[in-house]
């Protein structure tokens, strides 16, 4: 199995606090993985390792080895032979549990970035920016009103906004912190079609809150359990149903 | 219980209602005073307006070179105050470690504490000791007076910088972030952008703070009688200076109330600065979020 993402031994803490105690994983190439476990389990965590924004917290410590996969090279996540930190961030692209536009226009949210990060502006930037909302469906909902402000979007379009900002910086990876935990059942459906959309292009990393999500979604489950991981487990391993229900329950 | 809900209520009303009867009043006040003699003459004297303007004759009993001097100063402080002022809350919201914001955070209060008068004789025991040593012909003026007014303003500069910036959400940071924008990029794109208003503040804080003070000019630089500013080493004159001589030393009632009129002047100047400030900030919010 190709991997994106190879995690030996990861341990992070913040202050005495540890969240995750030597996990071991490796996360398959152009699939969805959904990541499973109780509040508190270290989800997301595992998932700010990849994109190293674990960092940007007040008494983060990390240990152990983690690699990832990108334009065909296996490279360690940080240290000596990584990639600078603004373009390991633009190739693992990540959206948030609530919706976080940037308290900019639609338009510049998705432009700003595409200038600053991916160095591409004027036309160039322009036609990033279509085809990134194109990508989520979202372009003949704004063409019109690209100069208004991202917030007065609905918390769907928000999403699907992020999602497209993440995906205009051409990412290989993308970290999906349950992205739609905080939308209607409605804008929530439209996002997992969206990543189901997506599921062969890039590879997919998902915290998930709903057993049912992940099985529509998920091609690999990952069971987090108070900061370990029990290795990976197929859809195809899994039992159909209700009785999956229980299944995962007890690995919780 | 109810009963002290209502007082607290009516409490807090009644304050709201002082605020702007005070404000009121005092603006009631000085129109009917300063109001009348607001004219040509007030601020030209004798003097043809254009020539004045154009600096070709002297004023000799207008205010027109308290306001350009007043004008000229409060240039020159804001160029020295504003970069030091943001980037000092920058610092402390975004880099200091704690012990640093510990004992920086103290200096700042410390330097706010300082009464204006003493920020002065700070000046002209600074320039005295400058003439003893490295600068023996220097001499109060413009350049000292914007410099000991700059360090006066510092501190409100300084805290409304940093506590817009902390009190800008986490999740802005953090999204900055997991786009791969660097430190800088966040700060210069993001953060101070979003923290505009907030650092406005403090400018016009700052703003109104050094139009007003006359206890630091007075020892640094201002006379009642120099014409326009000559240059920045050069003695010049300022409306609250004015405002305070004529107070001090006015001979009749009609001299008083063109003391009156320099407040009224005083007020309209901060006002309009403050207003063109309020736009700049505007505007330049606009161009950043992209937003018609």
């Amino acid at each position: 199995m190709e991997f994106c993402v190879s995690l030996r031994d990861l341990s992070v803490s913040f202050g005495s606090r540890q969240i995750l105690k030597g996990v071991n994983v490796d996360f398959p190439c152009r699939k969805v993985t959904v990541l499973l476990g109780r509040s508190g389990s270290g989800k997301t965590t595992l998932l700010r390792s990849i994109n190293r924004l674990n960092e940007s917290f007040d008494g983060y410590r990390g240990y152990g080895t983690g690699r990832v996969f990108l334009d065909g090279v296996l490279r360690p996540i940080s240290g000596s032979g990584s990639l600078p930190l603004s373009i390991l961030r633009r190739k693992v692209g990540m959206v948030f549990q609530s919706p976080n536009p940037l308290p900019l226009s639609i338009g510049k949210n998705i432009l700003l970035p595409l200038a600053l990060v991916a160095g591409k502006e004027g036309e160039e930037g322009k036609d990033a920016m279509k085809k990134a909302l194109e990508e989520v469906g979202l372009w003949r909902e704004v063409s019109d009103r690209l100069d208004r402000p991202a917030s007065s979007l609905s918390g769907g379009q928000q999403q699907r906004l992020c999602l497209a900002r993440a995906l205009a910086l051409t990412p290989e990876i993308l970290l999906l912190d349950e992205p739609t935990s905080s939308l209607d059942r409605a804008a929530g459906r439209r996002i997992e079609e969206l990543i189901f959309s997506l599921r062969e292009r890039y590879s997919i990393l998902m915290v998930s809150h709903s057993l049912s999500q992940a099985q529509r979604l998920g091609d690999y489950f990952a069971i987090l359990t108070e900061g370990t991981l029990n290795g990976l487990l197929p859809a195809s391993e899994l039992p159909h149903g209700a009785e999956a229900e229980t299944f995962i329950a007890n690995l919780l | 219980m109810r009963k002290r809900e209502m007082s607290l209520l009516l409490l807090s009303r009644l304050s709201a209602l002082l605020v702007l009867g005070v404000l009121g009043g005092l603006l009631a006040f000085l129109i009917s005073r300063g109001g009348p003699v607001l004219g040509k003459e007030l601020f030209f004297g004798d003097t043809p307006p254009l020539e004045a303007l154009l600096g070709l004759r002297p004023v000799w009993n207008g205010l027109w070179p308290a306001v350009a001097g007043t004008l000229f100063l409060l240039l020159l402080t804001m160029a020295f105050a504003v970069l030091p002022g943001i980037g000092c809350g920058v610092y402390l919201s975004c880099f200091a470690s704690p012990r640093e914001k510990y004992w920086l955070s103290l200096a700042v209060d410390l330097l706010a504490g300082i009464p204006s008068i003493v920020m002065g004789l700070f000046g002209f025991l600074l320039i005295i000791f400058l003439r003893r040593t490295l600068l023996p012909r220097g001499s109060t003026g413009m350049l000292l007076a914007a410099f000991c007014l700059a360090l006066l303003v510092l501190p409100s500069l300084i805290v409304a910088t940093r506590s817009s910036l902390e009190a800008l959400p986490d999740s802005l940071l953090l999204a900055a972030e997991a786009l791969g924008f660097s430190r800088g990029q966040t700060l210069r794109h993001v953060l101070l952008p979003a923290a505009g208003q907030g650092i406005l503040g403090g400018v016009m804080l700052a703003l109104g703070r050094a139009a007003e003070d006359t206890a630091v000019i007075m020892l640094t630089g201002a006379v009642a009688s120099a014409g326009l500013p000559g240059g920045l080493t050069s003695k010049f004159e300022a409306l609250p200076f004015a405002i305070y001589y004529t107070a001090a030393q006015y001979a009749d009632r009609a001299e008083l109330d063109r003391g009156y009129g320099a407040a009224l002047v005083l007020l309209c100047l901060s006002g309009g600065l403050l207003f063109l400030s309020w736009r700049l900030q505007r505007n330049l919010e606009r161009r950043w979020k992209g937003v018609r």
